[in-house]
């Protein structure tokens, strides 16, 4: 808990200084021009999707196993903050492809696989939100995580297995052309800023679900009880 | 929240510059990494695509803090409708319980 305002001060620091990165440290790609500075955010904010689905799927697990009512918020926390930045990449990936292959968006295996995936826990956060709160809910809702997220898997090597038109998939020692002053902007400084408002967010939303939780325990106590 | 308002700062004087008046022949390449035997739907130059990267670039970065700004605020007030709901619930049994004392 008193760590939290440690962290939101480094986020404060840490997101302007990524785009300060991005615009004025990152060279200009030669072939794409400006447009490759959606890149940055764009791929970290796919790897804090995944982050976010494997998060969810470990949380559902656990609550499957265990009926760790905790486990299970923070299975849906995860789930939503992954799909915040899965609607990123959806959003930012067509602004980049429209300039570059003349299109907004193609049915290639990397896309549609990525679409897939948002769709799937798309579902999952509706039957959440709509669904109720019963516990047969949760379980139908927890297996889904489980089986949403190696779907992850498919994402990440659609490129190299299926060989579609998206770029190469990037690793730590390179890749994908990028040059020394890229990969730093990508590795060193955007992606760990993301990091920390991913951990922020993830934060924010895990607590305000427990005390949701902890409400309506308390209007069921008052209930029994007889005060409502 | 201040993070996010320094960012939307940093990025703006960047993405207001004008773009280049001329661009370079070629500039619709398909990206790296491509597959073989992939064609590139269709050769884009000119000044009206570069115009469209700037504009796509400012259209992502905006995207990007808004659904960012969207979650925050969405979870903001939730938390705070918890929060009034959570001190009415806390005052409520207050008030049982120094009834059930003062009785």
């Amino acid at each position: 808990m008193k760590t939290f305002p440690i962290f939101t001060a480094l986020a404060a620091l840490a997101i302007p200084t990524a785009v300060y990165f991005v615009f004025n440290v990152a060279p200009l790609e030669v072939e794409m021009g400006v447009i490759q500075k959606i890149f940055y955010f764009h791929v970290s904010s796919a790897w804090l999707c995944y982050l976010g689905f494997i998060l969810c799927a470990g949380g559902s697990l656990a609550y499957l196993w265990k009926r760790n009512t905790r486990a299970d918020a923070f299975a849906l926390a995860s789930a939503e903050v992954g799909l915040l930045f899965g609607l990123i990449v959806l959003t930012t990936g067509p602004l980049w492809a429209r300039p570059v292959w003349g299109v907004y968006w193609k049915w290639e295996p990397r896309l549609t696989s990525m679409a897939l995936m948002v769709v799937i826990f798309g579902a999952y956060w509706m039957l959440r939100t709509f669904g109720g709160t019963g516990e047969g809910v949760r379980r139908f809702a927890s297996v889904l995580g489980v089986f949403g997220a190696p779907n992850i898997f498919f994402v990440h090597f659609a490129v190299k297995m299926w060989r579609g038109n998206h770029p190469q998939v990037l690793n730590i020692n390179g890749g994908g052309g990028i040059s020394p002053e890229m990969r730093t902007t990508l590795y060193g400084v955007a992606l760990p800023a993301l990091l920390l408002l991913f951990g922020l967010l993830l934060r924010l939303r895990y607590k305000a679900l427990i005390d949701e939780r902890t409400v309506k325990a308390m209007r069921r106590r008052l209930a029994r009880i007889g005060v409502f | 929240m201040f993070a996010l308002a320094g960012a939307a700062g940093v990025s703006a004087p960047a993405l207001a510059q004008d773009p280049p008046a001329a661009a370079a022949e070629g500039q619709g390449a398909a990206p790296s990494g491509e597959a073989e035997g992939y064609t590139a739907p269709t050769a884009f130059s000119g000044s009206s695509n570069e115009d469209m990267k700037y504009r796509n670039l400012w259209m992502a970065y905006a995207a990007i803090w808004l659904l960012v700004f969207a979650f925050i605020w969405r979870t903001w007030s939730k938390q705070q409708g918890t929060a009034r709901e959570l001190d009415d619930l806390r005052k409520r049994i207050n008030a049982i319980e120094e009834s059930e004392g003062g009785a």
